[in-house]
C-alpha cells in the first residue's frame, strides 16, 4: 500500500475495524511515518471518547473478577537452579549422624534467610539473562553506549534487537543514596518520557524502545521514581535511526 | 493498600505497577475497571465474556505496563482502547463461528438491523453523543457499525451497500470532524488539529 492508501485506512484502524492481515502492513508503515502516527493518535482519542461513559454512572466491575486477576499475577517465574543435587541428600544421611544433619540444615536455613534479598535480585537478573542472550544472538541487534560528558567512568550499554526489545548491561554508575533509585528516560517526539525505575543495580534491566524514541537517559530520582525528571542526567546516548 | 496510592496520578500508578506493586494495580482497577467492563459488555452483551475482557486488560497492564504511554492519552483511554480491541476480537471469532453455522442467513439479518435503536441504548457522554449525532448519516452510520457493533469496514460496506473505499473515507472524515468539534468543545484533546 502507498502512503495515501494507508492514510485512508487510519480511521478504520482506530476503530479496530481492519482485517488482521492489513493491520500488519499499516503497523510497518506507522513505525516510519510520524505524520500517520499523529493522525492515528487523534483518531484514537475520539475512539476512546466513544467508549467512555463520562457523565453517567459507570458500570461496576464485579469484585470476583479482581480476585481472579490477583490470583493470576506472577511476580517472578520459577527460574532457580536446584539447590541440592538429586541423590546427594540420601548419601549424606547415611554417612553423617542425624543430629549433625539437623544442625547443618538449620545453618543452611539461616544462611538462606539472610540471602533472601540477594536471591530475589539474582532471580530477576537470571530472568533477564535469557533475554540479553537472545538479543545478542540476533544478528541485527544494535548497541547504544550511554555516557557522561562530566565523568568518563560513568557509562552503561543498551543492547537492542530489531523489534525494540533491549537490555541494559555493564553499568558503571555512581553510588546512590539509600533514598534514591536510577530512573530511565527517553526523548520521544520532543518530550521526555519515563521508561521506568531501575533500582540501585540496573544491570540486566529490560528496556522497551519505541520507534519514536531518539535519546535514552538515566538519572537518580527519589525512591519510587517520578513522572518527570527532577535531577540532572547522569548518562545519555543517542539511539540509531531506524530502530 | 498504602494510603498514598489513593491520591497518586494514573501515571504514577503505572510506575508502581511496573515495580510489581499489586496494590497499585488494585487502585487502577478500582478507578477504571467499571468503564472497561461497561464498554466490553456493550459490545459483547454477555457478562461472562465482558468479565474475561476486563481480566485480560488488567493482566496485560500488569505484564506490560510500559505499553501505556502517558503522552498519548489518559490511562482510561488506553484501557478502553485495549478493551475494545479484545472485545472486537471475541466478537469476530463468535461471528465467524456463527457465520459458519448459519451461512448466508446472518448477512440478511444484519442488513435489516436497526442501528438507531442499538446506539440509543448505549451510554456515551452527552457531548460525544451530540457530536456523533451531528455527523452526516453517511459518516455516522459506518462509525457506529464499526465501533459499537465490532464490524470490519468490509462488513460495514456490505451492510450499507457502499463500496469499501467509500466506507474507509467516511469513517476517516467523520472522526476528523468529531475531533475538530470535540476540541473546540473544550474536552482537552491532545492530538493535533487535522
Amino acid at each position: 500500500m502507498t502512503h495515501d492508501e494507508i492514510e485512508e485506512m487510519l480511521g478504520v484502524y482506530a476503530l479496530d475495524a481492519l482485517d488482521p492481515q492489513e493491520r500488519q502492513e499499516i503497523d510497518d508503515h506507522l513505525a516510519s511515518c510520524p505524520r500517520c502516527r499523529a493522525e492515528l493518535a487523534a483518531h484514537r482519542e475520539v475512539a476512546a471518547l466513544l467508549g467512555n461513559p463520562v457523565g453517567e454512572a459507570p458500570a461496576t466491575a464485579p469484585a470476583e473478577v479482581w480476585d481472579r486477576i490477583a490470583s493470576s499475577l506472577q511476580d517472578e517465574p520459577p527460574f532457580l537452579p536446584p539447590l541440592v543435587r538429586r541423590g546427594s541428600r540420601r548419601n549424606l544421611a547415611l554417612l553423617v549422624p542425624l543430629g549433625a544433619v539437623a544442625a547443618g540444615l538449620i545453618l543452611v536455613v539461616a544462611l538462606l534467610a539472610a540471602k533472601v534479598g540477594d536471591l530475589s535480585q539474582q532471580v530477576s537478573s537470571l530472568r533477564h539473562q535469557a533475554g540479553v542472550t537472545s538479543v545478542l544472538l540476533d544478528p541485527t541487534h544494535r548497541t547504544v553506549a550511554l555516557t557522561s560528558a562530566v565523568h568518563p567512568r560513568w557509562r552503561t550499554t543498551v543492547v537492542i534487537s530489531a523489534n525494540g526489545e533491549g537490555y541494559l548491561i555493564n553499568p558503571s554508575l555512581p553510588a546512590l543514596k539509600s533514598s534514591q533509585t536510577f530512573q530511565l528516560w527517553a526523548l520521544s517526539r520532543g518530550r521526555v518520557v519515563s521508561l521506568g525505575v531501575l533500582g540501585s543495580h540496573p544491570g540486566g534491566a529490560p528496556v522497551r524502545v519505541q520507534p519514536t524514541m531518539t535519546v535514552l537517559m538515566i538519572n537518580a530520582e527519589p525512591l519510587g521514581g517520578t513522572p518527570v525528571p527532577t535531577t540532572p542526567v547522569l548518562v545519555q546516548g543517542t539511539l540509531p535511526v531506524g530502530l | 493498600m498504602q494510603p498514598e496510592l489513593a491520591h497518586a496520578s494514573d501515571a504514577n500508578l503505572v510506575l508502581a505497577i511496573a515495580r510489581y506493586r499489586e496494590d497499585a494495580l488494585a487502585e487502577a482497577y478500582r478507578r477504571h475497571a467499571g468503564a472497561v467492563f461497561g464498554l466490553a459488555r456493550r459490545l459483547l452483551h454477555e457478562r461472562a465474556a465482558a468479565e474475561e475482557v476486563v481480566q485480560e486488560v488488567f493482566v496485560r497492564l500488569w505484564n506490560a505496563p510500559e505499553r501505556f504511554d502517558p503522552e498519548r492519552g489518559t490511562l482510561r483511554s488506553y484501557l478502553l482502547a485495549q478493551a475494545h480491541g479484545r472485545a472486537v476480537d471475541q466478537l469476530r471469532s463468535e461471528v465467524a463461528r456463527r457465520r459458519r453455522e448459519e451461512r448466508g442467513a446472518r448477512e440478511t439479518a444484519l442488513a435489516g438491523y436497526d442501528v438507531e435503536h442499538e446506539v440509543g441504548d448505549i451510554i456515551v457522554a452527552d457531548l460525544v453523543r451530540e457530536v456523533l449525532g451531528g455527523l452526516p448519516d453517511t459518516e455516522r452510520r459506518p462509525i457506529e457499525l464499526a465501533y459499537f457493533r465490532g464490524h470490519t469496514y468490509r462488513e460495514v460496506a456490505a451492510i450499507l451497500g457502499e463500496p469499501e473505499g467509500t466506507v474507509k473515507s467516511r469513517i476517516r472524515s467523520g472522526l476528523k470532524r468529531m475531533h475538530a468539534q470535540l476540541s473546540v468543545s473544550g474536552l482537552g484533546l491532545k492530538g493535533e488539529q487535522l
